[in-house]
């Protein structure tokens, strides 16, 4: 469907521009699996359509000096550029063959995160496929999905998520999918302190859950994927988005579209005006 | 249940202001309520999301974060990263059920044992008025 890839995928590779280029295939029964190539001779397998849900930034090694071509859609390409702007990534190893995304449906409509889907073209790509009538998005879409849990009442909002968390089996495919979740040691492998306890109980999910969440604020790109590997069906997508508001009404900062800009949580400004303490002391 | 709701406060105060501010109002006798339990701590930019956290979970009904005034952060920009970082997690936890009115960062120097005596007073009577325990206690969670 797009023999842009593999032509993109073959020159780079016989040109020795590139070790290895990742980027989707496609099983024999239909189902979608990301590839990693070094023979110039396999890029016929290389495929593009729905199905290619999986974030290919999770797939590379973050050190290292193999030179990687890579396919990425737009909430991918904005976790590369975020990942540069962390200081965690060096651009130079990477050559980016973007698409402008169509958006990914799945059983005939659209996944969520592509329904809200703010960006849908890298930020920053070495080549671009553009289809023919796709349009580049780069405006805010309100989440619907979220503004139905913003209208519920405080202590409904708190049953919902009670609930949400109760079924967490912690089973940290949210943590491992993630790009973006990079600590070598997480803080559920510290045991001193230990912050979040080991064993599975409502408050401990939730801890995790929340901590979780807070980490990726002003970083997480929603590309979904922690909510699409979640066993238990938590709208994980969904409060990262709600974070990724916040820090946004707040500090002006979208992540994930310039890799100079320094990341808001690793910011300030002195007349930042986020705050609503305002008691009026004497 | 016709006991009066005593809320505990964890209090995580900066050492080089918030908590000399505290020590000001001690030993010029000024009231305040004694909910507060103050934990020093060398800089309100040192309150990681755990603190915060840990502290809701074990049971405190409120935090009260107290920092030098901003520009008067003995570590130049400490209280800066703490404003940014706490503001975005009391909406957070707005967001999952956590009432604001627990979670508090106050700006109270060194030489300000009123104007502690007066935001810790304040925080307190706004906690009262909730008059139960926080949702994410691991109490209220686990019963």
């Amino acid at each position: 469907m797009y023999s842009e890839i593999e032509e993109t995928a073959k020159r780079w590779l016989e040109a020795d521009k590139i070790d290895s280029f990742i980027g989707y295939s496609q099983r024999s029964d239909g189902s979608v699996k990301p590839v990693r190539i070094t023979d110039p001779a396999d890029v016929d397998n290389l495929y593009f359509g729905d199905g290619c849900v999986h974030n290919l930034m999770s797939f590379i090694k973050l050190n290292g000096d193999e030179r990687i071509g890579i396919f990425l859609k737009g909430c991918d390409g904005r976790t590369m550029v975020q990942l540069v702007a962390e200081g965690e990534l060096d651009r130079e190893r990477f050559s980016v063959l973007g698409i402008v995304c169509p958006g990914l449906e799945e059983d005939g409509k659209p996944l969520p995160k592509c329904a809200f889907c703010r960006v849908n073209t890298p930020p920053d790509y070495d080549e671009l496929i553009h289809p023919e009538g796709v349009e580049i998005k780069d405006e805010a879409i309100e989440d619907e999905e979220l503004s139905s849990i913003n209208e519920l009442t405080r202590a409904e909002r708190f049953k919902f998520f009670r609930h949400q968390f109760d079924k967490c089996i912690r089973c940290y495919a949210c943590r491992d999918v993630c790009p973006l979740c990079y600590c070598r040691e997480c803080v559920t492998e510290k045991s001193s302190p230990q912050w979040v306890e080991v064993s599975i109980k409502p408050s401990s999910n939730a801890y995790w859950n929340l901590i979780r969440a807070y980490h990726l604020a002003g970083r997480c790109v929603n590309c979904g994927e922690c909510d699409r590997v979640c066993p238990v069906g938590i709208p994980l997508r969904v409060i990262n988005r709600k974070l990724a508001n916040i820090v946004e009404n707040y500090f002006e900062y979208v992540p994930g579209m310039n890799p100079e800009l320094t990341p808001a949580m690793l910011d300030f400004r002195e007349d930042d005006e986020c705050l609503d303490h305002g008691r009026e002391g004497s | 249940m016709t006991e009066e709701y005593y809320p505990r406060i964890v209090g995580l105060l900066c050492n080089w202001c918030t908590y000399a501010g505290a020590d000001l109002a001690g030993t010029t006798r000024i009231k305040y309520p004694q909910n507060i339990r103050p934990i020093r701590i060398p800089c309100s930019g040192r309150v990681s999301p755990h603190f915060i956290l840990t502290s809701l979970l074990s049971g405190a009904d409120g935090v009260f974060i107290g920092g030098c005034h901003p520009a008067d952060c003995h570590y130049n920009e400490g209280n800066y990263y703490a404003r940014r970082r706490f503001s975005v997690l009391k909406s957070f936890l707005d967001f999952v059920g956590v009432e604001p009115e627990r979670l508090t960062l106050e700006w109270v120097s060194a030489s300000e044992g009123d104007r502690f005596a007066e935001v810790v007073t304040a925080f307190t009577e706004d906690v009262k008025a909730l008059g139960r325990p926080n949702p994410y206690s691991r109490k209220e969670l686990e019963d």
